[in-house]
This record gives C-alpha cells, sequence and structure tokens, in this order.
C-alpha cells in the first residue's frame, strides 16, 4: 500500500474517485427531489459505478470493485430489464449509504488505513436487490419528449446559422418545441455562445431515442450528439444548466495537488515582496529615469494579476458543502419523519478551499439543529397555520471582501425564557435584567450550553454551539444569530474570502512595524495625554459617551510602555471584532497594503495577539496583530 | 531498475554524510553537529525580535522568504552573552522539515568522526545540559563536544 502511494496513479485514482462519489451523491439527491429524471439519473449512476469498478479494480482494491459490481447489476437490470425499486425513497437512502461506504473506503485508502469491513453493506444490497420488483415500465406508445445537446466542430464558424439549418431540416420529421439560444437568425452572438456551451433543442417525437440520434449525424459538422428522453414538466433550462455544469467540470478541468497551488501563491507572494524591494532600492529609486518607472508600473500591475489568478486557483464554490448540508437535512427528514424542503441559492458562490474544510462541519451542525430543534413536527406546525413541510433556506453572497452564509428556517424559534433560564442555572448571568434583549441569543454560543434536555441520534452529542462559533472564528469568520418565536432561527456567518491575503495598515510601535487587518478597524484619530484616564495602571478612552479599553502595544510585546513618552498627541486606532472594541495607541500609521499572510514558526512559543507574520518592501518581518486575541481579555 | 539504482544513491549518500560533522566554535570551543541537519551557512541577517520567548531565542529572520526561527547557540548552552561580529554565521538546519537557525561564532570546518571515536561525556559535571551532548571527540588534538541536533534545536516543551 506504502509504494502504491507515492505512484501519481495512485492520487489521480483517489482525486477520481472522490470526484465520482460526490457526482454519485449529487445524482440520488436531485433524483430525491424530483430535479432528474429517473431513467437518467440510472443511466449517469451506471456509468458512474462502471467507472469506479473498473478503475479500483485496476488498483487492486477489490472491496470496492466488487461492491460497484454488484450495484452495476442492479443498475443494468433496471435499465434493461424495466424492473424499478419499490420505494424510490428507501432506495435512495440505501444508494446514500452505499456512497457513505464508498467514501469511507477512499477516505481509508488514501490515509493508508486498513478499509472498513463491508459487511454490513452487504446487507444493503440484498435488501435493494430484493426491492427490485418485476413491473415492467409501462411502454406507451405516446409521443416523447427529448432533450438534445449538439456540439460543433470547431473552425466552422457562423455557428448560428448552422444551427438554424438543423432546426429547419429537424422540422420535417418531429415537432420542435424549443431551442436555445432562441435568437440564432437573427443574434450573430449567439455563435459564439453555442460554440462554448452547444446547440440546445427540445423535441416532440415518436421517433426512439436512436433514430432521433440519427437525424443529426448527417450535418458533418456536429461532434457530439446527447439526448435525454424526458419527463412531461422539465423544462429545458434547468437541464441545460446540469448539462453545463457537466460540460465545465468534464472537459475544463484540470487535477492539480493543492501543495503546488499553495506553492505557486508562496513563490508570488516573494516575487510581490521581491518586486517592491526591487522599486525600493536606492540606485533605483533615485534613478530619473521615466521608461524605468514605466516598466515597474507595467510589472507591478502582472504581479497583481499573476496572484489574483494564483489566488482565485484555490478557490472552490461552496456547492459542494451545500450538497453535503441539503443531504443531512434529507436523511434528517426521512428518519425524525418531519417532512423538510431545503432551497439553496447561491452555492456558486467562491471560497478558499481551505476556508470551505473548516467551515463544513460547523455548518452541518447549524442544520442539525434546524431540522431537530427548530422544524416542528407536523401536528404542531399544522396548529400554528404553518405548512405541514418545513423549510431550511441555505444561502451564500459574496459581500465586499467577505462571504455570507446563513442558514434559516421556518421552526418554532429560539426560547428565550429557556435560554434565561439555561443561563442563570449555569452562572453565565446573575439575574435575567442582567442582559439586553439582543444579547439573549449570543448566550447559545457559550461553553456547556444546550437548551435540549435529552440527546438525540443529531445533537447532544456534547458539541455545542461554542465549538462552532470557535471554529468560525479561526477562519477569521463571525457567527450571528437571529430568531422569531415561531417565525424561525437564522444563523449567519460572515468570512473573509481568503485567509491567504488581506488588506492590512502598517502601524510603527515603537520602530516595530504591526499589521492591522484593515476589516477590523472603525477609524483612526488623534488623542491627546489627558483624554486616555489612567485608573488602577489600566488605562481606557473615552469617545463619543462609549468607554474604550487601550491596549498599549509597547507594553504587551515590548515591555515599555507606550505612554511614559512624551508627546504633543497620540494616534488612536479603534478597532474591533464585531462585539468588542479596543483602542489600540501607536506611533505612526505608515501604509495602507495587502499583505501576504505567512505563519509564524512552529517551534516558537505562541505569542498572544499575534496571529501570524509578513515579509515588508524592505525585506524585513512585521508581525500581524490577531485583533480578537487583544480585546479578549 | 532505475527507482534501485536511484534508492542506492541515496542510501550511498546519506552512508557517506552519517559519519560527517560540521564543526563550529563559540568561544574558543569546539562543537560539532551532524552535517545532515545541516541546509546551510549564511552571515547574520537582521533578527526580528518575537515577544515571549525563551531567552536563547533570539527572533525570526527572512531567508528569501522563508521566515525561520534563530537561537544563539551561546545562550543556549548558557554561556555570556556577546556582541555579534562579522564572523558571527547562522547554520540553517531542518528537523522533520522545521528549518531553524544556530547562531554561531564562528564556523570552521566539515570533519569525518567516526563513532567509534566518540565517548561520551563524564557525568560528574552538573553544569553541562548532558540532554544536548551525544559525546566527545578528539579532532587534530582539539575536543570537540558533539551535539545532538533535535534536543538542542528543538524548544524543550514541544513534540514535532
Amino acid at each position: 500500500m506504502n509504494e502504491a502511494q507515492k505512484d501519481p496513479m495512485f492520487e489521480i485514482f483517489v482525486s477520481e474517485a472522490k470526484e465520482i462519489v460526490s457526482s454519485l451523491e449529487r445524482i440520488f439527491i436531485e433524483l430525491k427531489e424530483g430535479n432528474r429524471n429517473f431513467d437518467v439519473a440510472v443511466a449517469e449512476a451506471l456509468r458512474f459505478f462502471h467507472t469506479l469498478k473498473g478503475s479500483s479494480a485496476m488498483m487492486g482494491f477489490d472491496d470496492i470493485s466488487k461492491v460497484c459490481h454488484r450495484v452495476e447489476d442492479i443498475f443494468v437490470c433496471m435499465r434493461d430489464e424495466g424492473k424499478l425499486p419499490t420505494n424510490l425513497d428507501n432506495f435512495i437512502l440505501d444508494m446514500l449509504k452505499l456512497i457513505d461506504f464508498l467514501t469511507i473506503q477512499i477516505n481509508r485508502i488514501e490515509n493508508s488505513q486498513q478499509p472498513q469491513d463491508a459487511e454490513n453493506i452487504e446487507e444493503v444490497l440484498e435488501k435493494v436487490e430484493m426491492s427490485l420488483a418485476e413491473n415492467d415500465k409501462v411502454q406507451a406508445e405516446s409521443e416523447k419528449r427529448y432533450h438534445i445537446r449538439l456540439l460543433f466542430e470547431e473552425g466552422w464558424e457562423m455557428e448560428n446559422l448552422r444551427a438554424f439549418l438543423i432546426v429547419q431540416n429537424l422540422k420535417q420529421y418531429v415537432k420542435v418545441l424549443e431551442y436555445l439560444p432562441s435568437d440564432i437568425e437573427s443574434n450573430m452572438a449567439s455563435s459564439e455562445k453555442i460554440k462554448k456551451e452547444g446547440f440546445f433543442i427540445s423535441i416532440e417525437t415518436l421517433l426512439k431515442k436512436e433514430d432521433v440520434v440519427k437525424l443529426f449525424e448527417s450535418f458533418a459538422w456536429v461532434t457530439d450528439i446527447k439526448v435525454e428522453e424526458v419527463s412531461e414538466k422539465a423544462s429545458l433550462t434547468k437541464e441545460i444548466s446540469s448539462w453545463q455544469n457537466a460540460i465545465h467540470s468534464t472537459n475544463k478541468l484540470i487535477n492539480v495537488n493543492i501543495e503546488k497551488v499553495d506553492k505557486l501563491i508562496d513563490l508570488i507572494g516573494e516575487v510581490v515582496i521581491t518586486f517592491s524591494m526591487i522599486v525600493q532600492h536606492q540606485e533605483i529609486k533615485t534613478d530619473e529615469n521615466s521608461s524605468f518607472k514605466n516598466l515597474t508600473l507595467q510589472m507591478s500591475k502582472l504581479i497583481r494579476e499573476l496572484q489574483e489568478v494564483a489566488m482565485s486557483m484555490r478557490m472552490l464554490p461552496l456547492s459542494s458543502t451545500f450538497q453535503r448540508l441539503k443531504r443531512t437535512i434529507i436523511e434528517m427528514s426521512a428518519k425524525l419523519q418531519k417532512p423538510v424542503d431545503v432551497h439553496i441559492t447561491g452555492e456558486e458562490t467562491e471560497l478558499d478551499k481551505v476556508l470551505i474544510e473548516h467551515l463544513t462541519d460547523p455548518l452541518i451542525h447549524i442544520v442539525r439543529n434546524a431540522v431537530d430543534h427548530g422544524i416542528e413536527d407536523k401536528e404542531e406546525r399544522l396548529k400554528k397555520g404553518k405548512g405541514t413541510t418545513g423549510n431550511v433556506y441555505i444561502s451564500a453572497k459574496n459581500s465586499g471582501s467577505e462571504v455570507v452564509i446563513s442558514i434559516e428556517d421556518d421552526g418554532r424559534g429560539l426560547n428565550k425564557e429557556k435560554i434565561l433560564q439555561r443561563a442563570l442555572e449555569r452562572g453565565l448571568i446573575t439575574s435575567p435584567d442582567d442582559i439586553g434583549e439582543d444579547e439573549i441569543f449570543e448566550l447559545i454560543f457559550q461553553p456547556g450550553f444546550s437548551t435540549k434536555e435529552e440527546a438525540t441520534e443529531y445533537s447532544g452529542r456534547g458539541v455545542g454551539l461554542d465549538i462552532v462559533k470557535n471554529s468560525v472564528q479561526k477562519i477569521g469568520g463571525r457567527i450571528f444569530v437571529e430568531s422569531e418565536k415561531d417565525r424561525g432561527t437564522r444563523f449567519t456567518i460572515r468570512i473573509p474570502l481568503t485567509l491567504a491575503i488581506i488588506d492590512g495598515m502598517l502601524i510603527d510601535v515603537d520602530g516595530n512595524v504591526f499589521v492591522v487587518p484593515l476589516s477590523s478597524i472603525v477609524e483612526t484619530f488623534k488623542l491627546e495625554k489627558q483624554q486616555i484616564v489612567l485608573e488602577n495602571e489600566i488605562p481606557f478612552v473615552y469617545r463619543r459617551g462609549i468607554c474604550f479599553s487601550v491596549i498599549d502595544l509597547n507594553k504587551m510585546f515590548y515591555g515599555k510602555d507606550m505612554l511614559a513618552k512624551e508627546r504633543p498627541f497620540y494616534l488612536g486606532i479603534l478597532v474591533t471584532n464585531g462585539e468588542k472594541n479596543g483602542v489600540l495607541l501607536v506611533d505612526n500609521m505608515i501604509s495602507q497594503q495587502q499583505i501576504v499572510i505567512k505563519t509564524m514558526p512552529a517551534i516558537l512559543k505562541q505569542v498572544r495577539g499575534i496571529s501570524g507574520c509578513t515579509l515588508l518592501g524592505s525585506g524585513n518581518i512585521a508581525f500581524i496583530l490577531d485583533i480578537d486575541a487583544l480585546l479578549e481579555r | 531498475m532505475q527507482e534501485d539504482l536511484l534508492s542506492n544513491k541515496v542510501d550511498e549518500f546519506e552512508e557517506a554524510m552519517k559519519d560527517m560533522y560540521l564543526i563550529f566554535k563559540v568561544d574558543d570551543q569546539l562543537y560539532g553537529i551532524e552535517i545532515k541537519y545541516v541546509i546551510e551557512i549564511i552571515g547574520l541577517l537582521p533578527i526580528t525580535y518575537v515577544p515571549n520567548q525563551e531567552e536563547y531565542v533570539k527572533g525570526i529572520i527572512n531567508l528569501r522568504g522563508k521566515i525561520i526561527p534563530v537561537i544563539d547557540a551561546r545562550m543556549r548552552l548558557s554561556k555570556p552573552q556577546k556582541e555579534y561580529n562579522e564572523r558571527t554565521c547562522v547554520i540553517v538546519t531542518s528537523i522533520d522539515d522545521f528549518l531553524a537557525g544556530i547562531i554561531v561564532d564562528h564556523v570552521s570546518e566539515v570533519a569525518v568522526i567516526n563513532k567509534d571515536q566518540i565517548s561520551s561525556l563524564p557525568q560528574t559535571y552538573e553544569k553541562i545540559d548532558e540532554r544536548f551532548f551525544r559525546g566527545v571527540a578528539s579532532l587534530n588534538e582539539r575536543l570537540v563536544l558533539i551535539l545532538d541536533c533535535e534536543t538542542f534545536v528543538k524548544p524543550d516543551r514541544i513534540n514535532l
């Protein structure tokens, strides 16, 4: 096994297998939601299982290939003999179990662990095999609908007119319902669209699928014909988007080891720094040669662009994470007998891969809470005049340099009284008056806080929302909760787009340069010494009716008292982490720039208040301040 | 077949490096560390002080874009501090992929010291931190203290 691991073939196998498994998961979830035609799903799943069977057999992972082989048989049965599972929902849940099994096996293989016992999965397989009923599909002799995608060979040009020709020709044989792009006669730009995405047609005919394909074979410029039979309602636009995903994910992606990307980003970071060292070099700075200045300007633009491209390589859409959430909800809803609809928006929003990895578990936790605690039983919902089916809304969107993810349910909402009571019991507050109305919900993020008495399969496993909050904060994010009784609860998570580069303000503290993340700065201001109150050695300032504690970086890090310096005025930076505020005293503000974050060497002791470091144009090192830790006192 | 050759080469290389030591000086005493840990030897670079570290950790340096900690051999060996000068240099070491620099007075040479030339230190000297030392060897009639690079560089409290 270890030998195999060094093999690039092994890496390819693992990444391909993972991709297949996640595609399978998507197929079955879409099938469950009725967004996918059963036959189409069967055909696609069959293809995936077949591929996985082949590659795992080749790599010698027999347990995977055996399971895939069995499943393949089942699917062939369904495709060719018209057998159908008696209960589609159970069938899908079983398939998901199977996909879990495959996922675990693949992960174990990747980490060179012993594969899991396949016995449980044997049971599942037998169950599925038994459940295939003999009821042959009704082969109605009615007109059928087909969705067709044609890809054109490159270099023929005038794609729109060619498409038009096809449509005209087609009309003799079949009823053409719709085609996309629809403006092929008039809009020359549609040509580009066809080149990129293909030409889509929706037809109705008595012809069999094979015969439909034949209709197109006479057109020399058509390179790829994809025909799918669809149900009455299926809209072409929806189908297209799923095809488009398929095109994009199969033809235009390559797998790259994340370490290589990281290395590339590191290197570019170094180029950025070296370049600014060149620009600031004495010999060049004093040189008045303007052509050189032009060159450096151009170079800096290029480097910035290069940096952006490299960073974007780490960015992944949230769709697979959302898919997992959806799946969690589907499974829970089946087990808890609570019908739940999942509404997802903005799944194409991209986020740094590392951040996504850290986010998945907290999101799953919130989703579980929503279904388990939030959404009521059918009867209770009816009594409240709600529909029997609960709703969970999952959404993501970009907002400035942040991504905002929200998870909302239309359940019973958080119970204020219970939370207060619990907080009193736990000694988090001494009286209900201690806490403002809008702060009550924040209590649920406190360690050891759980309003649910009994543990269920999905919650009460000792992991609370405090862990969720911690992991969100660890990646520089913030989490908020809103809730209204009987209306629902909404969690909002705001996270920076990426961890590797931030906008920062360079500040000078007694000759030492620090970076303050721009996102945490509220305002900067001058203040005179008498504005700083010193009570029992603890400095604070009073500003616009609010008291802020003063953080003396010089004292914290270097043991020197900032206030000991006599100066006409001090510079203060008001910083916040969304909850707490504080004022940093600094000698000077140097500049604002993009900062490439580097981690502190692991063998150093952790320094409270410093989250990492960066290299400045001069080649010097500056520390990046950890505002959260500074405000936490 | 080719892989075999390659791995043989690697083995040979490791075999050849096995008994090689980088000898450096602190005050007038010679110390040796196994050459397999040594990446390169550089002149002193500007050091950025890092708060809240052991005294012998002088800070971090920017080695061509890599940020690595530097420790002062003199202070790690509990010797009095001395001003750095132009002969002061930094031995960049790598232990399990963790880079660290050791600031020494002067690097003198690379020498071959066979295992049987190394004898253990006498147990009687309380002032010697014996965790650091593998033993002592004689080189051209001068004594070299063989350091255990791992315990010397890694802080006492972390298991990396």
